[in-house]
């Protein structure tokens, strides 16, 4: 066969084994030709962190994209609309009644003319009830906000981010009131959120009507949850029943924070949400590592890719993991491949020497050792962490007292674990290369 | 029959060229077309022109041996894309051929060549007016009354510019 090498655009010859080519035919190519999904994909690529104000406020690049053609237009829009933030103070009242009008506008326009109806985009929003603490100009700042709320259907929102202040900054009614209430949640929950797939709420609990509408009206279809507790706040105990999160089946991502989970509670979840969990992170005053919880996630968890427990324990008694436990763990959860374990009170070598031998999976590594156990010593099997890639010690005892790895043991890391990119044992760096934490 | 080693591809105007498969093992298209067309003579690759699929094969053949996981996604922006110094040259194409090898790589469903060509695009379109871009990819023009509602929309972002 004939071997033809053919030099184009300037590159290295490609082999081509024949070819009949008479003319190179050059094209005119113009984006009429491009099908949406295509333009779709470049859109991609351009910065899309902004929601459609900050779009509009600094002329990005994708808002720059809607004004070029009909068709750029009609794929960038959806995308700049896709996400709105309402992070609201008293200075962005104005903004927020021209922004309810625009897209009131854009509402009836759409309706008879064919126009595009943003408010239809939205699926994303970010609430602020910081707004609430103006008391001053309570209704006159959530009145645009409640206005676009109205524009929206059902089935529309599939992520809600909602920061409430802290208690100690909330309106003088919310202190004294266990029944005082934004509006805010009542008016999402559960109107508008049936198809949420994604919530997070920070500081639940600063107000008990609120934080109750949120926790009985969870969406059947959440996949993923963050949930900040206020324990400051004194309706805690009354806002946090806790029953409708266990009982969520679709949930794939869970971190929850200060809510005074206890291991009960863990173990009742991790049965409803079983192999659809994937990440699990727990930051809480009660310490979850023990065998209970692990033996229940290696019943019902087999899809577990993350698990972070972040404990703060005080001076209390350190609880006992089994090494079959665990080894039953990296047994049946062999997607793990991030651990983050900090101040959890069952930390050991002899935990550490687990991991080592059978985490196989795991890619990260991050242990915080408040009580300075941990020091490597007598752990000599690293067979298990061939991909380990960031693996982390925090220099952080309680006591003050100055605790080293054991030499034997860094050493072992140095040489054995070659996809070691950043590794710092209690203060000292054994490997550092240039990659983002992103990328881990 | 087709000799499985190779594949021909014909483009738009019958131009043909035949290729080790090895090249395409990335192309869907292609990988489709081998499990239910592949006794045919040559596959067809229409809207395709010879200087742009010399090109495609040309981009297979310096990644035919590359042993990365295929991209299921090509345009999931969570995932590490760092710059191959072998795809220099398609970085460094004129702006309508570049519109030519995306569209080509979609055609072909190449997932790394339409990651390479969309990104390229949009690294040339950040920072660019909507006049800018328009004079480098020649589209169709866009009707003013479309715009009205967005220059309010540039008023509200005005007004949150100086309220900050």
């Amino acid at each position: 066969m004939k071997t033809d090498r053919v030099t184009i655009c300037d590159k290295p010859p490609c082999t081509i084994l024949s070819s009949a080519r008479d003319t190179v035919l050059h094209v005119n190519m113009e984006l009429s030709n491009f099908p949406p999904e295509l333009i779709s994909r470049v859109f991609t690529f351009l910065s899309n962190k902004e929601d459609a104000i900050r779009h509009h406020i600094g002329y990005t690049a994708l808002y720059a994209c809607s004004l070029v053609c009909h068709d750029w237009r009609a794929t960038a829009l959806p995308m700049i609309w896709s996400k709105l933030n309402l992070q609201s103070t008293s200075q962005k009242i104005r903004i927020h009644e021209r922004l309810s009008r625009s897209l009131t506008e854009s509402r009836s326009h759409a309706a008879t003319e064919n126009h595009a109806d943003r408010a239809n985009h939205i699926v994303m929003i970010d609430l602020s009830a910081d707004m609430y603490a103006l008391e001053e100009h309570w209704s006159e700042v959530t009145a645009p906000v409640f206005h676009i709320l109205r524009l929206f259907s059902p089935d529309q929102l599939h992520t809600v981010n909602l920061h409430f202040p802290h208690f100690y900054f909330t309106p003088l009614q919310w202190r004294v009131d266990p029944n005082a209430s934004s509006g805010l949640p009542s008016t999402l929950f559960p109107a508008l959120t049936r198809n949420l797939k994604h919530l997070s709420v920070s500081c639940l609990c600063s107000s008990c009507t609120d934080s109750d509408a949120i926790l009985q009206n969870l969406p059947d279809r959440l996949e993923a949850l963050h949930l900040t507790g206020s324990s400051d706040s004194p309706w805690y105990k009354s806002a946090t029943s806790l029953d409708r999160i266990l009982s969520l089946s679709k949930l794939r991502n869970l971190h929850a924070c200060d809510l005074r989970l206890t291991v009960s509670h863990l173990e009742r979840g991790l049965r409803s949400w079983g192999p659809r969990l994937q990440h699990l992170r727990i930051t809480d005053r009660i310490d979850p590592l023990e065998d209970a919880l692990v033996r229940a996630l290696t019943a019902h968890c087999p899809s577990l890719q993350s698990l972070g427990l972040q404990v703060d324990l005080g001076d209390s008694e350190p609880l006992q993991v089994s090494n079959d436990a665990l080894v039953a763990l990296f047994g049946s959860c062999a997607s793990l491949e991030r651990l983050v374990l900090r101040g959890c009170s069952a930390m050991s070598n002899g935990l550490l020497a687990v991991c080592a031998s059978q985490g196989r999976g795991l890619r990260v590594l991050e242990i915080d050792d408040p009580f300075g156990r941990l020091t490597g010593e007598g752990v000599v099997d690293l067979s298990g962490w061939v991909r380990l890639e960031k693996f982390i010690v925090e220099d952080s005892v309680w006591s003050g007292e100055r605790i080293d790895m054991d030499e034997a043991f860094v050493l072992a890391v140095k040489t054995k674990c070659h996809a070691l990119t950043k590794c710092k044992l209690r203060g000292v760096v054994v490997a550092e290369q240039l990659q983002s934490d992103d990328e881990l | 029959m087709s000799d499985p080693a190779n594949i021909t591809l014909v483009t738009m105007d019958g131009t043909t060229f035949t290729v080790p498969s090895a090249y395409l093992h990335r192309s869907k298209l292609v990988q489709d077309w081998l499990r239910s067309e592949g006794d045919k003579q040559a596959m067809e690759v229409k809207h395709v022109t010879p200087f742009v699929l010399q090109g495609v094969l040309n981009f297979c053949e310096i990644h035919a041996e590359d042993t990365s996981e295929p991209l299921a996604d090509p345009a999931d922006p969570t995932k590490p894309f760092e710059a191959d110094p072998r795809d220099d040259a398609f970085r460094g194409m004129p702006d309508d051929q570049l519109l030519q090898f995306t569209m080509a790589a979609d055609i072909l469903q190449i997932p790394e060549l339409v990651r390479l060509t969309a990104q390229e695009m949009a690294s040339r379109i950040d920072g660019k007016s909507p006049d800018q871009i328009r004079a480098m990819f020649n589209p169709d023009d866009l009707a003013e009354e479309d715009v009205d509602s967005d220059n309010e929309m540039g008023e509200v972002g005005e007004e949150g510019a100086i309220s900050k």
